[in-house]
């Protein structure tokens, strides 16, 4: 019953919209985050403070568009009195590697399943479908937190409970195409000739299902780093002294009243991060729309 | 009244086999929350700590069943849900069913709340954007998709807190009690839902102002406004209504973190006490009554799905 | 006698990306009661928007330029008017092109029959709507009428669909049916039996049809008047009878040899290239590219219409010759 195709899909007119906005907007949004990339990988290179220095007296600091800021700490300190600007991109890094990771296991476990389902069909496909339907009638975090509960916090821990609550969604999504590419008369040739099962699937399916995974991955790290922010911040996730966005929104939280900007930035780190990415998702998705893409 | 009955009978077989799948996709699932959280972990060892003695753990592990095989405890996992037994809360010292019986009104009430919101506001502004597409209200509407998809609700939560309750004073930051207490977190749970269903509402009636029963309807001398919201919304209503369905399971997360930010006294608020206290079986518990409450709103939205839509009734599976 | 419908000089443009087309231009057309006129020519000679135009009804990027349509003497368009809107249904009922798509999957036939009644005959009891829906349905050759009405359009099959949408669309008697390639999507024999309902259903009532498609055979078999139409332009309109016996356009005649019942005496042949892209900059006769008797003069200024009694033309060099007997 969950197995309903999901129909999110960017329509006809969206795509319109789109592409309106330009298919520059490909590289519009990809370069603000690749920048980004390069700032968060540079970090230890660049004239920061150290993200984990405490210091007591210096708690609490605003940032320096108000009175008392300093351009020692240019978006002010946090409770323990850490330069807040160092957490923010530090935090940057940690953030990235879980939701990368996370993003890499699951689409290789999701899309080899979702390939093998959708190309051998019978009681693989039947299997398939049913524990993906099952992962998807899950609440993410109630499963992230019993997971969490029993095998204690660690970052091993954090990339496989997010891998796993990402898994289904490509699994499912590429089994839909997969079983459609099976028909297809290049496919119907091949097996027709005899061509193993492996060989089709890894070398004329696969490649034929680049561009969606793509851009599946691509979405998918956004959810993926919300997804970390939240159990993060709810107290299951990066464990301190690591940085994650989530961590210091959750170490944030108490000073709320009297200091707004410890919550403030590294949200809107997350959200403009995201917000890039699921422009830049879109912008592939202008492209390689599976159901514009002409076979034979 | 043969025709009634005639009806009902496409009904149910319309109904039976999702039924018997639903259960199936419970069963798989609940099997899957045990097996994640029980291979290779042990609860015992995290419950106590790592300072607790050998001795120690074992005592627990008997305590809780766990040092029989893991078949065995899978077993009388699966007995234990025959029976309807949500087992016993290892910190309060309460059947699980009771506590959650008690938080499960206030997460009904804020994500009730949170889904009305966000159908209220989502659809119109889709159905605008796909009468006025390229426009203002296009635009917005495309806006507020990106944007709530793209937010953290927690942060949001925090955000609404910082500016109604601490920098203007409003609305009350946290707690429950007065119908002031639930529009800071309804309308935070709202934002996420709200996005996807202004985008999809968008999507799906654009296409379908594109058909040509439309262009048809238009021919037959029927006024516009007969056109859009008796020929193109319905059909337009049939994938959004799939994916309210689907918001469930993100509706239910979401509130976890946002009952977390206000304090909301809900279940999400119990799951997240229960982890400070490690509380593994009340986890547990709270875990099978969502995904039960995942299948059940799912099954009522292919049930509405029937009733839409005739030719989906009577395909049956 | 006056016509039903006069349509004159009317240009629909289509705005793209890549810049405008002229769909349809300088289009004069006469309905009178009773006629049942073929309007013929290949996919992209304008024949679609031509009609949907008549009905105001063009896609989003496609607009009326300019011209003028009279409904029984009363100017609906041009002047500043626009009031096509009030022809549907009512006075103008339309056939699609596929039954399937242009019936909603959601209401059953009896509700959107229904519903056009309610709308175009609103003075009407309900009981009255009742009796013309049954009366309508009864005539559309259904084994079981009853069930038809109770049906939603995926229970039935295609050339039932194709009847039912028919159906719908006169059932509020309006004064012209247009039936736009309304069926192209079934087999050969259904759609000979369903053009004869159709033209029998219109003209029976004294009404009028305009016949939409690219099938000359099915379109002389059923037709009155024809009516061809080449990029964008109608360049020939006559009887039936006068068209088909001396065509005067090239391309009316280069059309007639491609069918192979009609080109007994003359081998059969194609037309050899392909429709031009007409642009609002474009000036001569739109068929000289791929006329065989074209000469300078045709490519150099726009080519006016030559009436001639009951038919015309637009050709500067027309063929006099008939193509097997009759006197042109």
């Amino acid at each position: 019953m969950l197995g309903r195709v999901c129909t999110a899909e960017v329509s006809d007119s969206e795509t319109r919209t789109i592409r309106r906005s330009g298919n520059r907007s490909l590289w519009l949004m990809g370069f603000p985050l690749l920048l980004l990339g390069l700032l968060v990988v540079a970090a230890p290179f660049l004239p920061l403070a150290d993200p984990g220095l405490q210091d007591l007296r210096a708690r609490l600091i605003p940032p320096i568009f108000l009175e008392g800021g300093t351009w020692e700490h240019p978006l002010g300190t946090d409770q323990l009195g850490r330069d807040l600007l160092a957490r923010v991109i530090y935090g940057g890094r940690l953030t990235f590697v879980i939701a990368i990771a996370a993003v890499l296991v699951g689409s290789v476990f999701g899309t080899l399943l979702g390939m093998i389902a959708g190309y051998r069909r019978g009681w693989i496909d039947t299997i398939i479908s049913r524990v993906v339907d099952a992962q998807l009638a899950l609440p993410f975090i109630l499963l992230a937190i019993a997971i969490i509960v029993s095998r204690g916090r660690s970052l091993v821990v954090l990339v496989a409970v997010l891998a796993i609550i990402s898994w289904a969604q490509y699994a499912r999504v590429i089994r839909a195409e997969a079983l459609s590419l099976r028909e297809r008369p290049f496919i119907l040739g091949l097996r027709a000739v005899g061509a193993s099962p492996i060989r089709i699937i890894l070398r004329h399916i696969f490649p034929n299902i680049g561009g969606t995974v793509l851009v599946l991955a691509t979405l998918e790290v956004g959810t993926m780093i919300l997804a970390e922010s939240a159990l993060s911040f709810l107290g299951l996730g990066v464990v301190p002294p690591d940085i994650s966005w989530g961590g210091m929104l959750a170490g944030g939280r108490e000073f709320i009243k009297d200091a707004w900007w410890v919550v403030t930035f590294p949200g809107i780190a997350i959200t403009s991060v995201v917000m890039s990415i699921n422009l830049l998702g879109d912008a592939l998705r202008a492209r390689y729309d599976p159901r514009k893409r002409t076979y034979l | 009244m043969e025709r009634r009955a005639g009806l009902a009978m496409t009904f149910v077989r319309f109904m039976a086999p999702k039924l018997v799948g639903a259960v199936i996709t419970l069963l798989i699932a609940l099997s899957l929350a045990f097996f994640l959280a029980r291979t290779a972990g042990d609860p015992a060892r995290n419950i106590l700590g790592e300072f607790a003695t050998e001795e120690q753990v074992l005592e627990k592990q008997i305590e809780l069943g766990l040092d029989k095989p893991l078949p065995v405890q899978f077993g009388s996992y699966l007995g234990q849900l025959a029976t309807f037994d949500l087992g016993s809360s290892l910190r309060y010292s309460r059947p699980n069913w009771e506590l959650i019986l008690g938080r499960f009104p206030a997460t009904i009430q804020l994500t009730v709340a949170g889904m009305l919101i966000a159908t209220l506001i989502g659809l119109p502004l889709g159905i605008v954007a796909a009468l006025k597409e390229g426009k203002v209200w296009d635009r917005i509407s495309v806006f507020v998709a990106l944007f709530g998809q793209s937010i953290p609700l927690f942060w949001l939560g925090l955000m609404f807190i910082l500016l109604f309750a601490v920098a203007w004073g409003w609305l009350p930051a946290g707690l429950s009690g007065t119908w002031q207490h639930l529009v800071l977190p309804a309308v935070t749970l709202s934002v996420l839902p709200m996005a996807r269903i202004a985008r999809l509402t968008r999507s799906s009636l654009s296409e379908v102002l594109e058909e040509t029963y439309i262009t048809s309807a238009r021919a037959r001398g029927l006024k516009e406004r007969t056109v859009v919201f008796t020929h193109a919304i319905r059909n337009a209503a049939l994938p959004v209504v799939t994916i309210m369905g689907l918001q469930a399971g993100t509706l239910l997360s979401g509130a976890v973190t946002v009952e977390f930010v206000f304090a909301w006294p809900g279940l999400g608020t119990l799951a997240t006490q229960a982890v400070q206290f490690r509380d593994f079986s009340l986890v547990q518990a709270i875990v099978i009554v969502g995904a039960i409450t995942f299948v059940v709103i799912n099954l009522t939205v292919d049930l509405l799905y029937g009733i839409i839509d005739p030719r989906i009734r009577e395909q049956g599976s | 006698m006056d016509p039903l419908l006069s349509v004159r000089s009317l240009r629909v443009e289509a705005t793209s990306s890549v810049g405008t087309i002229v769909a349809v231009d300088r289009f004069d057309l006469d309905i009178y009661p009773g006629d049942v006129i073929g309007l013929i020519g290949e996919s992209g000679s304008g024949k679609t928007t031509a009609v949907r135009s008549l009905l105001g009804l063009t896609e989003r990027n496609v607009r009326i330029a300019e011209g003028s349509i009279y409904f029984q003497g009363e100017q609906v368009l041009g002047d500043g008017k626009n009031h096509l809107d009030r022809l549907r249904g009512r006075h103008v009922g339309m056939v699609f092109q596929n039954a399937s798509s242009s019936l909603n999957p959601l209401l059953k036939i009896k509700t959107q029959m229904r519903q056009v009644l309610r709308v175009n005959q609103s003075a009407q009891r309900a009981a009255a709507h009742q009796r013309r829906i049954e009366e309508v349905i009864s005539r559309m050759g259904f084994h079981d009428p009853k069930r038809v009405l109770r049906s939603y359009p995926h229970q039935l099959s295609g050339g039932m669909r194709q009847r039912a949408a028919i159906a719908i669309a006169i059932v509020s008697e309006p004064e012209i049916v247009i039936a736009d390639e309304s069926t192209s999507a079934l087999d050969v024999t259904t759609q000979a039996e369903v053009m004869d309902l159709v033209r029998e259903l219109a003209t029976d009532m004294g009404h009028s049809l305009i016949y939409v498609t690219h099938d000359l055979l099915l379109a002389a078999e059923v037709c009155t008047r024809m009516a061809v139409m080449y990029g964008g332009e109608i360049v020939e309109e006559g009887p039936t009878a006068s068209v088909i016996a001396a065509p005067r356009h090239p391309y009316t005649l280069g059309l007639l040899r491609s069918v192979p019942m009609w080109a007994k005496k003359a081998p059969l042949v194609g037309i050899e290239g392909t429709p031009p892209r007409v642009t609002p900059g474009f000036i001569g006769c739109r068929f000289a590219s791929r006329c065989a008797h074209a000469v300078g003069a045709c490519s150099e200024a726009d080519v006016e219409w030559t009436q001639r009694r009951d038919s015309g033309f637009r050709c500067i060099q027309p063929k006099g010759a008939p193509l097997h007997t009759g006197n042109g």
